[in-house]
């Protein structure tokens, strides 16, 4: 069977953990517990006749003081980037992980999650433009989490 | 026995409690008493490829190789949750046809620096509402501390055409000069504004300024547009 490590991405408090239990388990608790280290989670994917088990890593998210370890980074197929978008900082720095995780694996394939959107009312979502490696997803109301997944599994069995 | 003095000298060199060993195709060849805590449902473990119980091993063969061929190479991963455990692995090289895998249980630690870190991020997350809650009142608002600006709401830091607390901070902005130009401090201006409220004039608009006092320490300035 083909197996894939993936990342999450991002910024503390963004969502990582949440998007990840959505996925695995299809729980949700808006509790902020802070990850520290790594935690890894298996998922198997099926994409037309390709069977494929995710190794989806749930990293600690980046700090001012914090940046994420190049050690967890290495030899990954590909990455989930996640923004806040309550937080416009963290969607700012979504391009700078993008840069560190791609000069590290330069062939992986990523997206990009806009997360938390349930937040947001209609004006303030159309404040935001979303390009064709985005989408605006909320591990709360199980908006497009699947997808996310669904979307760069795909990206990486080409 | 040259396989036990090589394995026993590597844990002792490390305080490490827990070992696997593995082959060259990166199946398990040993293991010490005790790891099964790391890892629920262990059994008929010898011979199996160590990913089943080390996924966080996929994608890194490479490096997994690497002891093999660089003498003292040594691939690191800390912090690794499993099974309610933080474990901190080191492979290196043990034999010309195993690699050891060293594990450090290392949760009473991690699970402190997950505390503070939790204490620290919410903190964080605190401040930036505070900040966003100031940013949208329509009077100017800052803080000092020790003569110094600490914090300032958007609609202060705009007045001064900045965009963050650090430039208002590199101006040293002496506004206690605007009240009164004899004042040395903006302690002097807060004594001053004590139970009553004063005009100033900045960069040409005028304000009306109130002060109150946070702590012994910090004291907060609210300034209306006239």
């Amino acid at each position: 069977m083909i197996r894939k490590k993936i990342l999450l991405i991002g910024d503390f408090n963004v969502g990582k953990t949440s998007l990840i239990r959505r996925y695995v388990d299809n729980t949700f608790d808006d509790k902020y517990l802070t990850t520290i280290g790594v935690k890894i989670s298996k998922k198997l994917v099926e994409i037309k006749e390709d069977a494929c088990e995710l190794l989806i890593w749930d990293v600690e998210g980046a700090t001012a003081v914090k940046k994420i370890p190049i050690a967890y980074m290495k030899g990954a197929s590909g990455a989930i980037f996640v923004g806040d978008v309550t937080r416009k900082e963290t969607i700012e720095s979504i391009e700078n992980h993008i840069d560190i995780f791609l000069n590290i694996n330069p062939d992986a394939h990523y997206v990009k999650a806009y997360n938390k959107i349930d937040a947001l009312n209609a004006s303030q979502k159309e404040e935001l433009t979303l390009d064709e490696k985005s989408f605006f997803s909320s591990a709360k109301d199980d908006l497009n989490v699947a997808q996310l997944f669904e979307y760069l599994t795909k990206e990486m069995l080409g | 026995m040259k396989n036990i003095q090589l394995i026993l000298s590597a844990i002792l060199s490390k305080d490490i409690f827990h070992y696997i060993q593995i082959d060259k195709a990166f199946n398990i060849v040993s293991y010490s008493y005790g790891v099964e805590k790391f890892f629920p449902n262990m059994q008929e473990v010898i011979g199996k490829e160590v990913y089943e119980y080390f996924p966080e091993l996929i994608g890194m063969e490479d490096e997994l190789i690497k002891p093999f061929f660089i003498d003292n190479y040594r691939c690191k991963l800390d912090r690794v949750q499993k099974n309610n455990y933080y474990i901190n692995l080191t492979i290196e090289y043990c034999d010309p046809q195993t690699l050891l895998i060293l594990i450090q249980d290392d949760t009473a630690t991690i699970q402190s620096q997950q505390e503070l870190l939790q204490y620290s991020n919410d903190l964080t997350l605190l401040n930036n509402t505070l900040q966003t809650v100031f940013d949208q009142q329509k009077d100017l608002i800052f803080l000092t501390n020790k003569e110094s600006i600490k914090f300032a709401n958007k609609k202060f830091i705009e007045l001064f055409d900045k965009t963050t607390i650090e430039e208002i901070q590199e101006e040293k902005l002496r506004l206690y000069k605007a009240y009164n130009s004899a004042f040395q401090s903006y302690d002097e201006l807060f004594e001053a504004l004590v139970d009553k409220t004063g005009r100033i004039t900045i960069n040409g608009e005028y304000f009306i300024i109130q002060t109150s006092l946070v702590d012994t320490s910090h004291k907060l300035f609210t300034m209306t547009e006239i």
